[in-house]
């Protein structure tokens, strides 16, 4: 019976039932993930960022072009893009701590904590949000390096925040 | 299962959540949570009030004017559930007002891109029918829950994204709406679409699941915080800890 029944179902009525099911089955994994005590992780990784500067430099990049075969150049760059790509995901994954320590400073009794803890919440969702759009950036650049370049400053931004973080305990602590 | 308890199951799925949704509006009144969810929160209050509405005039009016009003009360629900959903994405931003304003505006858009997804989504599914005109009335609420999904998605994605843990009443409310709105839009399609010898058990099926939303909600009220924010913040000693480490990568 249930057999006919599903024979007889028109396909777009199919493809809503799958999409449901599979949105269910997310909803489920996100559950599961939720009431798992997972640690979670408050550790920065550091990152060389003046490494970062030289290879997001554009005129790294031009004098690499000038001075290496086209085939040279896109092998090179392909490796760049590479190396770019593992600093923005740490880039990324220490926003995300900032944004939890900002987070947890954010309802301090200190008016200055919470102030400071504002900005680097702002600044680090705003660090992650472009780290996400330089991910695909990157990722363009490395399906067609002679196209796309990698070059652009990420490195201040970080910079900024990190320095606006340090501000936050000895505050929070006073 | 007789059908007698067939029908003693269907008047309890319909009373039970709506009672159940007052006990979830106490105890976040006495948790204080509805100055952080007033949405959500009036969405109970609403709620309740039309399930008294709905249920006076079931045995005093015709059948006709009780469906429009039923219809009327979900578009109204669909259309709360929006903003409830505005409400779960700015609870990751806590007192942050510019992000607030600049996260509500793209949220704008999304929520008229995704309505006009669901909407085509649903158009295709309704000339698939064997009899497109039939329920017409039922394809907006069924366009609306599509869009409704995708944005509870994106409220996953978003604070999964953004690398924090969502409190634990948002986590309740946005799992008990997404299960709601999925099943709604499955059954109201499987009830438009094609005619089912046992359109009951389906109806059952929905309001089980909506009772099994509201009992999420009445556990995660239960189990929130006064203060939410306060299970976020980390002993002091770690800040200093912290600092050195900010120290050493900022350098």
């Amino acid at each position: 019976m249930i057999l006919l029944i599903l024979l007889t179902l028109p396909t777009p009525l199919i493809l809503l039932a799958g999409a449901v099911c599979s949105f269910l089955l997310f909803l489920a994994l996100q559950a599961w993930r939720y009431l798992r005590p997972a640690p979670v992780n408050q550790q920065l990784t550091p990152i060389d960022l003046e490494a970062l500067a030289a290879l997001t430099d554009p005129e790294e990049e031009r004098f690499l072009k000038l001075n290496l075969s086209h085939a040279e150049f896109r092998l090179a760059q392909r490796l760049r893009i590479r190396a770019i790509k593992a600093y923005v995901s740490t880039l990324s994954n220490n926003a995300s701590v900032l944004i939890a320590a900002g987070q947890a400073a954010r309802d301090d009794s200190n008016e200055q904590v919470t102030a400071s803890a504002r900005e680097i919440i702002q600044r680090a969702m705003r660090l992650k949000i472009w780290c996400l759009l330089y991910t695909l950036r990157l990722n363009a650049a490395l399906v067609l390096p002679g196209l796309f370049s990698p070059a652009g400053a990420i490195a201040g931004p970080y910079r900024a925040v990190t320095s606006l973080a340090t501000k936050l305990p000895g505050r929070a602590v006073a | 299962m007789s059908y007698q308890h067939l029908i003693w199951l269907y008047r309890y799925l319909w009373i039970a959540p709506h009672v159940l949704l007052l006990a979830v509006a106490a105890v976040m009144f006495r948790k204080k949570l509805h100055k952080q969810y007033p949405v959500f929160f009036s969405y109970l209050v609403f709620e309740s009030i039309e399930f008294g509405a709905v249920f006076a005039m079931t045995q005093r009016v015709p059948l006709s004017l009780y469906v429009k009003v039923d219809f009327f009360g979900r578009i109204a629900d669909a259309t709360l559930s929006f903003a409830i959903v505005q409400e779960l994405f700015s609870a990751a931003l806590g007192s942050l007002d510019s992000m607030r304003k600049q996260m509500s505006h793209l949220l704008r858009w999304v929520t008229v891109a995704l309505v006009l997804l669901g909407s085509l989504c649903i158009w295709a599914l309704c000339y698939s029918r064997l009899n497109p005109a039939a329920f017409p009335d039922y394809w907006s609420i069924e366009a609306l829950r599509a869009a409704q999904c995708g944005l509870l998605f994106l409220v996953f994605l978003w604070h999964r994204f953004l690398g924090v843990r969502m409190p634990l009443f948002s986590f309740g409310v946005a799992f008990g709406m997404a299960l709601v709105a999925a099943l709604d839009l499955l059954t109201l399609a499987f009830k438009t679409s094609i005619m089912l010898p046992h359109g009951l058990s389906i109806d059952i099926l929905n309001m089980a699941t909506y009772h099994a939303a509201v009992v999420c909600w009445f556990c995660f009220a239960l189990a929130a915080k006064k203060n939410v924010a306060s299970d976020l913040r980390p002993p002091l000693t770690q800040y200093r800890e912290r600092a050195a480490e900010l120290a050493r990568v900022a350098r």
